[in-house]
């Protein structure tokens, strides 16, 4: 019977617990409602690395980019793909001909025309795996850290799978030729050559120039063209003069029931042009790589929209083979069309013209920007969730670096959250104030990955947590020392072995304990000799440990051989082998 | 048999055009009823659990206050949406029933409202017998909801209707138990006998602890016969996909929405008028207020009243709902049968005793 | 030209104009989701539900019953065992019913495309797809946006006439 009443006191106490609960909830909402409404506003996108020790490594999940102008053609993403989703197709132009594929911006010569590199974004899992064997650098996944190359995208819904496919090649179709491509593109139209290809293009690549086929091209209808095309060149290389394989290509058409009155001009055409084409294409092709404008500078635009507008004049004015100041008219022209030309864009585009120019103007705008890193230190996650919100919201207000501060920290102080630090911190953005921060963060250079000795790893995780507190909070070495061993004392984690690795990362603090440990040089691999596995790890183990401990050669091996003793596996063998660490050293 | 058909069509004409006012009115107060209280309870829910809720969709452009109260055309958008939807009809279902059902349940809420008051002289009818009148219609949706559960041809309907049927005839007891101690003490059936009864003395609430208890006893069963969180079991998602009303699409679920909404302002209207001294002003309780004051107490005031109590308690109720996970069925039974009764029967007890001793 | 009542009212009028434009409206912003999740994108699926992105600001609210959902957000991996089930849980959708593929997983077979003997290798191979959304898993503001395209697509229809193939 108690027990009965006792169930519906406690029910209606949890009863009115979970009401209080979800009330205050409800009359707090100003402060703890946390949705971001997406159209109008976005969270900016966290520049962290999840458990990965590469700074670079990039979790986001937006979407590949590749700078094709860079890329080499080295098919190296492609194989690390795991999903098969990278498609590449590239053409060797002829060795000792005289196309120029052009330069990377690392200066690496490329050999390779790209004619195809196409990301299929519905089957790619995101891994990045590509992006890290690319040796030019120029796949990679757009925002986050690579947010000066691309800004960030991951907004690409489409009503059809097609758009989500990306195709980054950007050479033309007279390229592809130019560089001895043709059997490819036939290939890409579904022609096959009738003759064995490899030998003609043996031929072809050293002596004999292209196959004029400007006149064949007239044909429009894409079947037609394919079969005068087919009989042009088996003419062309047969070596018949023009006006035979003019008719070849006519009565081949007939043969296939193509033939159509108003093609005789055409045919006429073939009939009155060279049939092969000297120089061709290639000499307008040369004028391309390198010197050009960098498509880069586009990227300090910050209206995405005009951004893109612009890049796409670039690139389309590029493949025209224009020089800066063309470029940049071009892109002008496209702008003012689109009604989207600002002072700022011409600003940017003036630099196009004078090449030196360029990187300084776009470097000094960028070092006045507030840098939103900066505010990574802020320890709570809402609080920084909270300043960055407000840093973007002025960002695309585009405030000055002292109005952001300011808007930032009227946020901050609203949301009731605004502290002495944290203030600091949010000043620190500002490039100009950093100035007096800067001088203990340089002397700040203990090295994190001293701890990584630590064996245990929940100490080690505790023991690289408060560096990092004390490296935020900009400790001197001493103190952060002082401070990792408090942490690990209150753990109840402390051992002197411990002591010894913590104290190590301090350099100053180093130097007493360094002494004997250069001393140290026993050779471990001596320890390969035992062939037992089991006994071999715990030996390496144990010398290891004594290594650590900075232990005297006897004593290391008094160590190791205990530690095999304890486990029974002390056999005259090993004995032998351990003690042989020491006979060498004397 | 003719006379009785000609008495029932001078009936009608005599009447008609009252008859088919009231029913219009009542279906407007359903269906504004349920397009506000929608979208109070995904706000209400939204804030609970620290989101926004309908933020984007305006109507005539107008989306509400930028801040937190935007979207206030979304339940309209919905409502639109639900009767331009197919009207999905299984194959293997009774479609006689399927049609049928949510008519019934719908039925059984509107026809409750004709005993219903908003203020004391706004309402439909006045019985003598009001309060009986209520308890009665509103149980009629249940056998609505069994025909549902059964018309699916589908396990999990049947599975809930099944379930709800044995909620709300369960929890009709304690909650007409503790009306029933209402209407020992006014000596009434009538609505307007209680809440003249509570005029002379006081709001019921506050009669006696016992009516105290009997307050929150009627509201819990309350809401378990609304079919709400926590007590919606017969809905249940985890379990049963949504219950007795899995197979249902557009306008008739849309039918089922309207009644469970309209089935809530009935609980909080009653409870109010039994309870909460219907549509007296709250200053008229006590006697600390100047005399002025009481001119609040006029038609339009009492409907304020009665309807500002009812809303309340209706934000009670989405209070609850967003608070509380679902109960398991041998829990909701445990807390019927043995403690929402008992409590209840020792209350009748006991409030009749304190009648006879002051 | 005489033309029927019928041939009438497939005509763009301002009528029917506005009783579209009406409809479009309400559908379009209240588009109940089917709780759908198979395998991986159900989390953000879930997360883009939740506080931080909350999907009801656009009236998008999760119904269990395929019979009260509008759109179906097949969210995950479609094995070859889930199709027949797919396929079903969508003809169990009342008209009008669209579909979002959620990820690569259900856009292609993602990270099964090539070797996946299990997987279907793409959902619009049995239901006709609205919207792809990329990603593995997609952010959330990802289905969002994807939320919305299909948004703008249900304000092109014509609901009132004839579909013109
Ligand atoms: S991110 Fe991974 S799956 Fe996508 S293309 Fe690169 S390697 Fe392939
Ligand atoms: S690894 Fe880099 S350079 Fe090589 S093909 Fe891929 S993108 Fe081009
Ligand atoms: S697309 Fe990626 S995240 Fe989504 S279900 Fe497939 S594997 Fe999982």
């Amino acid at each position: 019977m108690s027990e009965y009443f006792s169930n519906i006191v406690s029910g209606l106490k949890s009863f009115t617990k979970g009401l209080q609960l979800t009330m205050q909830h409800f009359n707090n909402r100003k402060k703890l409602v946390a949705t971001l409404q997406y159209p109008h506003e976005k969270w900016p996108i966290p520049e962290r690395n999840i458990g990965f020790e590469l700074e670079e490594y990039n979790v986001i999940r937006s979407r590949l980019e590749v700078d094709i102008e860079d890329c080499i053609g080295c098919l190296k993403c492609e194989r690390a793909c795991p999903v098969d989703c990278i498609k590449i197709e590239t053409i060797k132009p002829p060795k000792g001909g005289d196309f120029d594929c052009g330069v990377t911006t690392n200066g690496t010569q490329k050999k390779m025309l790209v004619p195809r590199f196409s990301i299929d974004m519905t089957e790619c899992m995101f891994c990045n795996l590509c992006v890290f064997p690319c040796p030019e650098e120029c796949i990679y996944m757009v925002g986050g850290p690579n947010s000066s190359k691309h800004e960030i995208e991951y907004e690409f819904a489409a009503r059809e799978r097609s758009p989500l496919i990306f195709e980054f090649a950007v050479a033309t179709e007279k390229e592809i030729i130019a560089a001895g491509g043709i059997d490819y593109l036939n290939k890409k139209k579904g022609i096959v050559p009738d003759e064995k290809p490899k030998e003609v293009k043996s031929t072809l690549k050293k002596t004999e120039p292209k196959l004029n086929f400007e006149a064949v091209n007239a044909f429009t209808d894409r079947m037609t063209r394919a079969l005068a095309k087919k009989a042009f060149t088996a003419g062309a290389r047969a070596g018949s003069d023009a006006a035979t394989v003019a008719t070849q290509v006519k009565s081949a058409l007939v043969d296939a029931d193509k033939f159509l009155p108003e093609y005789e001009s055409i045919i006429e055409n073939i009939a009155s042009s060279p049939l092969m084409t000297s120089a061709g294409p290639t000499t307008e092709l040369k004028a391309k790589p390198a010197s050009g404008p960098d498509i880069k500078l586009l990227n300090s635009i910050t209206d995405k929209m005009v951004r893109g507008t612009a890049k796409k004049a670039f690139m389309a004015a590029k493949r025209a083979g224009k020089d800066g100041a063309g470029i940049s008219d071009d892109i002008k022209k496209a702008l003012t069309d689109a009604g989207k030309l600002t002072d700022e864009v011409i600003a940017i585009l003036k630099s196009f013209s004078v090449p030196g120019n360029s990187e300084v103007s776009n470097e000094s705008s960028v070092a006045s920007a507030p840098d939103i890193k900066k505010l990574n230190s802020i320890e709570d996650k809402m609080v920084r969730g909270l300043a960055k919100k407000s840093f973007m919201a002025a960002k695309r207000a585009k405030s000055s670096a002292a109005d952001t501060v300011a808007h930032i920290l009227k946020d901050l102080k609203e949301a009731d959250k605004l502290t002495a630090d944290l203030e600091d911190i949010v000043k620190s953005i500002v490039p100009d104030t950093v100035d007096a921060t800067p001088a203990p963060k340089t002397e700040f250079n203990l090295d994190i990955k001293k701890l990584n000795s630590i064996e245990d790893k929940m100490v080690r995780g505790l023991a690289k947590k408060s560096f990092m507190a004390a490296k935020r909070a900009k400790n001197s070495a001493a103190d952060t020392v002082t401070n990792i061993l408090n942490d690990l004392k209150e753990a109840d984690k402390l051992t002197p072995d411990l002591e010894i690795i913590v104290k190590s990362i301090a350099p100053d603090t180093v130097a007493a304990t360094q002494a004997p440990k250069t001393e140290f040089n026993l050779d471990i691999k001596k320890l390969n000799l035992i062939e037992d596995k089991m006994i071999r790890g715990m030996a390496k183990k144990a010398f290891m440990a004594a290594k650590r401990a900075a232990s005297t050669p006897e004593e290391t091996v008094a160590q190791i051989e205990a530690v095999l003793k304890e486990n029974d596996k002390l056999i005259d063998e090993v004995q032998t082998t351990v003690k042989s660490l020491l006979e060498n050293e004397s | 048999m003719s006379g009785f058909w000609q008495a029932t069509m001078d009936l009608i004409t005599s009447y008609g055009s009252l008859i088919s006012l009231a029913g219009l009115a009542i279906f407007g107060v359903m269906a504004v009823n349920a397009l506000v209280a929608v979208y109070f309870e995904r706000k209400v829910s939204a804030f609970m659990q620290d989101r926004l809720g309908p933020m984007e969709v305006g109507i005539f452009g107008f989306k509400g206050g930028r801040k937190f109260w935007g979207g206030i055309g979304q339940t309209l958008a919905d409502a639109l949406k639900l009767l331009t939807k197919e009207d999905v009809l299984p194959d293997k279902s009774d479609k006689a029933l399927m049609i049928l059902s949510p008519f019934i349940i719908f039925v059984g809420a509107f026809v409750t409202f004709v005993g219903v008051p908003f203020s004391s002289y706004l309402l439909i009818s006045r019985f003598d017998i009001g309060i009986f009148f209520i308890l009665a219609m509103s149980s009629v949706g249940v056998v609505g909801i069994i025909l549902a559960g059964w018309g699916s041809n589908n396990k999990w309907s049947l599975y809930g209707s099944l379930r709800s049927a044995a909620q709300i005839i369960s929890y009709e007891i304690p909650a007409g138990l503790s009306i029933l101690l209402v209407v020992i003490t006014a000596g009434t059936l009538s609505i307007h006998g209680i809440v003249e009864w509570q005029a002379e003395h006081r709001w019921f609430i506050f009669h006696s602890p016992f009516a105290f208890i009997a307050f929150f006893i009627y509201f819990i069963s309350g809401v378990a016969e609304t079919n709400r969180t926590p007590f919606d079991i017969p809905e249940a998602e985890s379990e049963l996909v949504a219950g007795w009303m899995t197979e249902f699409s557009g306008f008739r679920w849309a039918l089922f929405f309207l009644s469970e909404y309209a089935n809530m302002l009935i609980i909080s209207l009653l409870a109010s008028v039994v309870f909460l001294g219907g549509w007296l002003s709250p200053m008229a309780m006590f006697d600390i207020f100047p005399e002025s004051w009481m001119i609040m107490d006029g038609a339009l005031w009492g409907m304020f009243w009665l309807l500002l109590k009812a809303i309340i308690l209706i934000f009670v109720m989405m209070w609850f709902r967003w608070t509380f996970p679902r109960l398991r069925v041998d829990q909701l039974m445990y807390l019927c049968w043995k403690v929402l009764l008992p409590f209840s029967l020792v209350n009748l007890v006991a409030v009749s005793i304190w009648e006879l001793l002051f | 030209m005489k033309l029927t009542l019928l041939e009438k009212y497939d005509q763009d009028n301002i009528i029917v104009g506005k009783v579209d434009e009406l409809i479009n409206w309400a559908r379009s912003n209240s588009q109940w989701y089917f709780q759908f999740g198979l395998a991986c994108c159900a989390i953000e699926m879930m997360a883009a539900a939740a506080p931080r992105h909350d999907l009801e600001r656009f009236g998008a609210m999760p119904r269990a019953s395929p019979r009260q959902s509008d759109v179906m957000i097949v969210a995950g991996t479609v094995t070859l065992k889930m199709v027949e089930r797919v396929r079903r849980l969508y003809e169990q959708m009342a008209d009008p019913k669209y579909v979002i593929s959620m990820g690569s997983c259900s856009n292609s077979g993602g990270p099964y495309w090539q070797h996946g003997y299990h997987v279907l290798k793409g959902v619009d191979q049995i239901l006709p797809v609205d919207i792809y959304i990329a990603g593995c898993p997609p952010r959330p503001e990802a289905l969002l946006q994807g939320l919305l395209e299909l948004q703008k697509k249900i304000k092109e229809e014509t609901p009132l006439r004839k579909k013109t193939v």
